[in-house]
């Protein structure tokens, strides 16, 4: 007869592995989920590469104004917190909250007026939690990106900026770098610094102010059909909503890489539970049966 | 000289499409544009419209349909960026004349707060896809 102790283990060895078999599953649906989501990003570059090209090439014309470049005394800034609705995807959102905490507190030390923009349930429920002014909450992204979404945020908050409600509009995300690395950054969305425009996207930029003479194509003496300034107020929307596209595309990549990369911990960490655990249940099986033996033969030596 | 060009079209989602053409037609804010080999480099806004490419002199043509956007030319190289793009063989075409008929009859409707430039875009969108399916 196995002991109290064998029964004990046994029960715990089953519940961790089924456990196990959840981690598991949600490691393969984060799999399949950054696999998506990252085919959709890289399919999207070329239009944004495209798109901040042109944007270099306009900027650099100094005669240039627009209201989304006008760069106001900072009184009110608006934070755009991208993080996740869901948990169990390790330090990823511990990560962007320790930096968007830091970033709002010393914000608001300066005494600028500060309200965050929160994306993903996360970052809305930390800051409401803390008495932080929300101006704005998505909590039903669920990690899914599609073109509508980029818009709805981004006219959201070009709509904020050139109303006058926030004078500097910045957006802490986490960053893709690999599938195992994420880093939050925290960045300026508006107004858009003219040699900057091409901050986030991967062109190579050549010094600041030659950014639009010393561009990939500048050789070219183009001809603008309509006239430069009415381009451009077509383009700088555009160029717009494609950068909080793709950041947001950007973010939610990040999360499903975040989400895998710990769900695929967890199924080792579980494993290498099951393994110990198993490993004493069989030592006290065998001392069990080890001192039930001693007993008879103790028993029967007595007689 | 090249005696043709190539062309890529980018929508946000995509490369819709990327291929060599003897001469295009692109619907530009001022009207058609017809681009030839070696064109000046231009720099051009594309309203919602169709596309004609031809890929050699024989007359064999593509059409798509595009949303706004723009396109730039230099170096041989036709770069179209647009909302959206799509085949004449891809096109459904009665969900077009429905999104058609939805737009002009939003526009005929004198709402208040109709926000007109869009009813306007899907309206030219639809009838570009509609001519683009139209004319296989």
């Amino acid at each position: 007869m196995a002991g109290a102790g064998v029964k004990l283990l046994n029960k715990r060895i089953r519940s961790v592995r089924s456990t196990q078999q959840i981690t598991k599953a949600m490691k393969m649906v984060a799999a399949a989920k950054l696999a998506r989501s990252q085919g959709r990003m890289l399919a999207a570059r070329p239009y944004s590469r495209k798109l901040t090209e042109l944007m270099q090439q306009l900027a650099g014309k100094a005669d240039i104004a627009h209201p989304l470049f006008e760069s106001r005394p900072v009184h009110k800034r608006l934070y755009v917190i991208i993080t996740s609705d869901k948990g169990l995807c390790g330090s990823y959102n511990t990560n962007l909250l320790k930096l968007a905490h830091k970033a709002v507190d010393a914000s608001v030390k300066d005494g600028v007026e500060t309200a965050v923009y929160a994306i993903g349930r996360k970052g809305t429920e930390y800051f409401r939690k803390r008495g932080y002014t929300v101006y704005h909450a998505h909590t039903d992204f669920a990690g899914d990106m599609s073109a509508d979404r980029g818009r709805l945020v981004g006219d959201k908050v070009v709509g904020s900026f050139l109303d006058g409600s926030f004078d500097e509009v910045r957006v802490i995300y986490a960053q893709f770098v690999s599938t195992m690395t994420q880093r939050p950054i925290d960045v300026t969305l508006l107004p858009i610094a003219p040699a900057a425009a091409a901050e986030g996207v991967k062109v190579p930029l050549k010094g600041a102010a030659a950014a639009a003479a010393a561009g990939p194509k500048a050789e070219h003496d183009y001809i603008w059909e309509p006239s430069q300034e009415e381009l451009f107020a077509v383009l700088l929307p555009l160029y717009l909503r494609n950068r909080v596209f793709m950041t947001l595309s950007e973010a939610f990549t990040s999360e499903h890489a975040a989400r895998m990369t710990s769900m695929s911990a967890a199924t080792e960490n579980a494993g290498e539970m099951i393994g110990a655990l198993t490993l004493r249940r069989n030592r006290e099986r065998q001392a069990a049966i080890t001192s039930e033996l001693l007993d008879i033969v103790g028993g029967a030596n007595a007689i | 000289m090249a005696k043709s060009f190539k062309v890529v079209i980018v929508t946000p989602d995509r490369t819709a499409f990327e291929g060599e053409a003897v001469s295009a037609t692109l619907p530009g804010q001022a009207g058609y544009l017809g681009v030839w080999a070696n064109h000046a480099p231009l720099v051009a806004a594309v309203v919602p419209g169709l596309v004609t490419l031809r890929a050699d002199e024989a007359g064999n043509e593509q059409r798509l349909a595009v949303g706004a956007g723009f396109v730039e030319i230099s170096d041989n190289v036709v770069n179209l960026m647009t909302d959206t793009c799509e085949l004449a063989g891809e096109i459904d075409v009665a969900r077009a004349q429905k999104a058609l008929e939805r737009a002009r009859g939003r526009l005929a409707s004198m709402e208040a707060d109709l926000d007109r430039e869009r009813a306007r875009m899907a309206q030219a969108r639809a009838a570009a896809r509609l001519k683009a399916a139209r004319r296989n």
